[in-house]
């Protein structure tokens, strides 16, 4: 108990952090049905922008986080209205922002270097020990990421199941066509998911920051997670945030008794796996193929 | 003159690279991220058979390109009845754990040690140690994988993908099977990764999982982008261009030397965003084969019109 509580709490943390990635990801896809692939980048831009605005010009803590969230929502419907708009298809704008992707994270590289940046030690650098068996230690940063992800996911799923706007959003990821036929206006929703999903981007991004500090390629294992977690939801908000959880514990608790390097391995030969199991099988097929015979009889 | 000699290697297999993705990218429409993965499991089984077993390098890199097709084989059987998308999902999944899995395999793979020591082939009249020699060897490898890529361009296997690639439901109404054929297209493809990878690791007589890591399965797609998809002549422009363009780069002498790789690397993306945006069908787009069938049939079509008449 004494090593697995600790472990637990750091997996949760983890959960929680591919979580906000996941879910602004997951929003995306699920509404637009878009890979938005260079969203890992403009996570490791927000990164930078804050530390540059914070480490390097020292504006105002607050001013900052609000100039990054901002700036990376503009971002995001920047993306959208101007790259992706005029694309003719989804593997077009998944080829698109592979491009956009390498592009970005290289401009990172010409402009801060290869290596990890750091903004300045802060309070949310201090360590808070956890109540329970052994000894638990957990920044503040940790902490305050784990309450974005807990009141972004609430906030979603109440957008999204009370009000009218939710229900445009709900309604353009079931069925965009028919959406648009009643009345939605499907363009405005795809720019709303951007930034609402570029937004929750640019926290990730802030958190990233502060607590390991941004590398030009950091945006990349995040958005492989994020990836991996919205494949996992089918199509549903409160189920990404659930899968992070599972996934950080898993990645704990696989760190605890396996090497970590095969952590990553055993997290992609699970997605693999996924995906061919979730083959149809040839059964499976025979039975949908049949009600369109038995219509025919009245029994 | 080793510098243009060394260049021309793997120009040369940046070729093999492009044509072999254009089977199942091309025409098949199976848009595959783990081509660099593939290169790895034939650059590896290669280096292995060769530095463990003493396998002649010969025979290595043929088994190494079997290899490469097995693998794929087996990867495509099992995700055969995934539509377009989530096919790029998986093929992105398999080329993590390929690389992942080379990486952690140290008994075997030395990780991400590498393997060091990979031998050059040797042929009837001794080993290609020298450059001149080996580039010369690759040079033939290659000319012989062209012909066979173009000669499968032009069977009507290439037809039979092209046909999958438009509609399954066809497909199968012709008679043919769409999962036999898909495995077959990627196979065909994954024994040039595999091939390819051999060579570059002889080359380099050094095999590592960064090779074959993510990266160059993206340069592999924007080969067949830059070049036109479906178009194995296309296949060749690109990768050439592509290989081109660090060169030239370089040769300008504007940008300093440690931001090269970086500056390379923001032009391939950006020639990826470019030729998506302004020319999908990249710089000789696919050309249609029904023209030369329709031709072919204009000119019977006299004395088939002929007997009705008579």
């Amino acid at each position: 108990m004494n090593t697995l509580y600790p472990l637990l709490v750091n997996g949760l943390l983890e959960g929680s952090r591919i979580g906000i990635a996941g879910l602004g990801f997951a929003l995306i896809f699920f509404t637009t049905r878009e890979l938005h692939f260079a969203y890992g980048a403009a996570l490791a831009g927000a990164g930078y922008l804050f530390f540059q605005l914070f480490g390097r010009l020292a504006w105002p803590g607050w001013l900052t986080v609000v100039v990054v969230l901002a700036a990376s929502a503009a971002g995001g419907v920047a993306v959208k209205v101007v790259l992706y708009r005029p694309l003719r298809d989804h593997l077009a704008i998944l080829l698109f922002s592979f491009g956009l992707a390498i592009v970005l994270e290289n401009v990172y590289h010409v402009v801060f270097g290869p290596s990890d940046v750091l903004p300045p030690i802060t309070f949310l650098d201090r360590v808070a020990e956890l109540p329970g068996p052994g000894l638990t230690l957990v920044r503040y940063i940790d902490f305050a990421g784990f309450a974005a992800f807990v009141v972004a996911t609430a906030l979603l799923l109440v957008v999204l199941e009370r009000s009218r706007v939710g229900a445009a959003i709900q309604a353009v990821m079931r069925d965009e066509g028919m959406a648009r036929l009643v009345g939605i206006r499907t363009g405005q929703i795809a720019v709303l998911v951007y930034a609402t999903g570029s937004l929750l981007g640019g926290i990730s991004g802030i958190v990233h920051v502060t607590r390991t500090g941004v590398r030009p390629d950091s945006g990349f294992e995040v958005v492989l997670f994020a990836f991996i977690v919205t494949l996992l939801a089918g199509g549903r908000i409160g189920r990404v945030a659930l899968w992070a959880l599972v996934i950080g514990v898993v990645r704990a608790l696989v760190a605890w008794r396996l090497p970590t390097e095969l952590s990553t391995l055993l997290v992609f030969v699970a997605m693999l796996a996924y995906l061919v199991a979730r083959a149809p099988s040839p059964g499976r097929r025979r039975l949908q193929a049949r009600p369109v015979v038995a219509t025919g009889s009245p029994s | 003159m080793n510098y243009a000699l060394s260049l021309g290697v793997f120009m040369a297999i940046a070729v093999i690279v492009a044509m072999s993705l254009n089977v199942s990218m091309g025409y098949a429409g199976l848009v595959s991220i783990a081509h660099g993965g593939l290169m790895g499991v034939g650059g590896y089984t290669a280096s292995v058979l060769a530095t463990r077993y003493d396998v002649p390098m010969t025979v290595a890199l043929v088994a190494g390109g079997v290899a490469a097709a097995a693998v794929g084989a087996a990867f495509m059987l099992a995700v055969a009845w995934t539509g377009a998308f989530e096919f790029i999902l998986a093929s992105f999944a398999f080329q993590m754990v390929l690389i992942e899995g080379i990486s952690r395999w140290t008994s075997v793979t030395n990780g991400t040690r590498g393997l060091s020591a990979i031998p050059r082939p040797s042929l009837g009249f001794g080993a290609l140690d020298s450059l001149g020699a080996y580039a010369a060897f690759v040079g033939v490898v290659t000319l012989a994988a062209a012909v066979a890529y173009l000669a499968v361009g032009r069977s009507t296997f290439a037809i039979r993908l092209r046909a999958l690639r438009a509609s399954v439901p066809a497909v199968q109404a012709a008679g043919w099977n769409p999962t036999a054929l898909k495995v077959a297209a990627f196979a065909v493809s994954a024994a040039g990764a595999g091939l390819a990878g051999g060579l570059h690791a002889s080359m380099i007589s050094f095999a590592h999982p960064a090779d074959f890591g993510l990266r160059v399965s993206i340069i592999a797609v924007a080969y067949l982008l830059v070049g036109g998809v479906g178009n194995m002549w296309g296949a060749i422009v690109g990768a050439l261009t592509l290989m081109a363009l660090p060169e030239i780069v370089e040769a300008t002498n504007v940008v300093p030397d440690h931001l090269l790789g970086p500056v390379e690397r923001i032009i391939y993306g950006a020639l990826i965003m470019a030729m998506v945006w302004l020319r999908p069908n990249g710089l000789l787009p696919e050309r249609p084969i029904v023209p030369r069938l329709a031709a072919a049939a204009g000119n019977r079509r006299p004395t088939v019109q002929a007997v009705p008449a008579g």
